[in-house]
């Protein structure tokens, strides 16, 4: 078990050992920052971490805004683009409940699908490549 | 590096001022923390040569980003960040070196003003993998708190608390071995 004791005593013992650093890598390190600030960069700090996170955070915030009235303004502008014509579903509806074998929906082969015929579209309700197992009541 | 090297690069060129007070605030920030910063990046590295080069390196790549540090957040915290990921960097460039550092690099273990006690735990601190020892040195040279530690290192709190309770282990066991 460690106790608070012990933690305090690495504390102790780890601090114990610590180095000055070398006056020539103090001196190699000063002269290479004078270089750096007396050179016309980007170093002034015009504008700070924050200001900075937030003009990003409100200009990502703006695109997405835009992009998503420029979609909402398309779809009113233009809906048949949106559109798409619903393929007849063909094979033998069995009875209401409803099962269908071996038909075409949408342009894919499904096994057994369900429609639901109070719907005058036949809407699909729900399309399984496998075989329906229920049974009517 | 001292505060007249700043006032020095400020008055021999007036018309950047911009830069120089930039320079200046960095300089001050830097003072307090330098030693420390110097130190942990010494006891990463297992006592290795490369500590000048990486501290070198964290100074200058934190100098040129200052102007991106964000002052609501801990300068202390940001440059260790910068240092770890230096430090990071290093052992991923040299894994091969790793072991021929353990090995040279530990001044420790030569120098005979140390007492037998402080030894092991360097001993103890150098069988740790880096990023272990990093987590240790963090927490126990420099008194970062484990929230500090994962704001460095990017880690996990649960993962620090498992490196620490890991780091804690093994220096026990080399201090009883001891005893």
């Amino acid at each position: 078990m460690i106790n608070k004791n012990m933690d305090k005593e690495i504390k102790q013992r780890v601090q114990a050992v610590e180095q000055d650093i070398p006056r020539e890598l103090e001196e190699s390190i000063m002269k290479e920052l004078e270089q750096i600030a007396s050179t016309p960069g980007p170093l002034p700090d015009f504008m700070s971490g924050t200001k900075k996170k937030t003009l990003l955070y409100v200009g990502t915030l703006a695109a997405a805004a835009s992009l998503l009235l420029a979609v909402i303004l398309l779809v009113t502008a233009f809906p048949s683009l949106f559109q798409r014509e619903r393929a007849a579903a063909s094979g033998n509806v069995v009875e209401d409940g409803v099962f269908v074998d071996s038909a075409q929906v949408e342009g894919v082969s499904a096994d057994t699908f369900i429609i639901d015929q109070k719907d005058p579209d036949m809407t699909i309700v729900w399309l399984e490549k496998a075989p329906i197992t229920t049974k009517k009541s | 590096m001292t505060l007249r090297s700043v006032s020095r690069v400020t008055d021999s060129r007036p018309e950047q001022a911009p830069p120089n007070e930039a320079a200046e605030r960095f300089l001050q920030s830097l003072e307090p923390v330098k030693k420390n910063l110097y130190n942990f990046i010494l006891k990463s590295l297992n006592f290795s040569h490369d500590t000048d080069d990486i501290y070198q390196e964290t100074l200058l790549k934190a100098f040129r980003y200052f102007h991106s540090f964000d002052p609501e957040r801990s300068f202390k915290t940001w440059l260790f960040t910068i240092a770890h990921n230096l430090v990071k960097d290093h052992f991923k460039s040299s894994r091969s070196l790793v072991l021929l550092e353990n090995v040279d690099g530990f001044a420790v273990e030569t120098d005979a003003s140390i007492p037998n006690n402080v030894r092991d735990i360097y001993r103890a601190a150098a069988e740790l993998n880096p990023r272990h020892r990093e987590v240790f040195f963090l927490y126990y040279y420099n008194e970062f708190t484990i929230s500090e530690i994962v704001d460095i290192t990017s880690l996990t709190k649960v993962n620090v608390k498992f490196i620490l309770h890991r780091a804690r282990k093994a220096v026990k066991e080399m201090m009883e071995v001891r005893q």
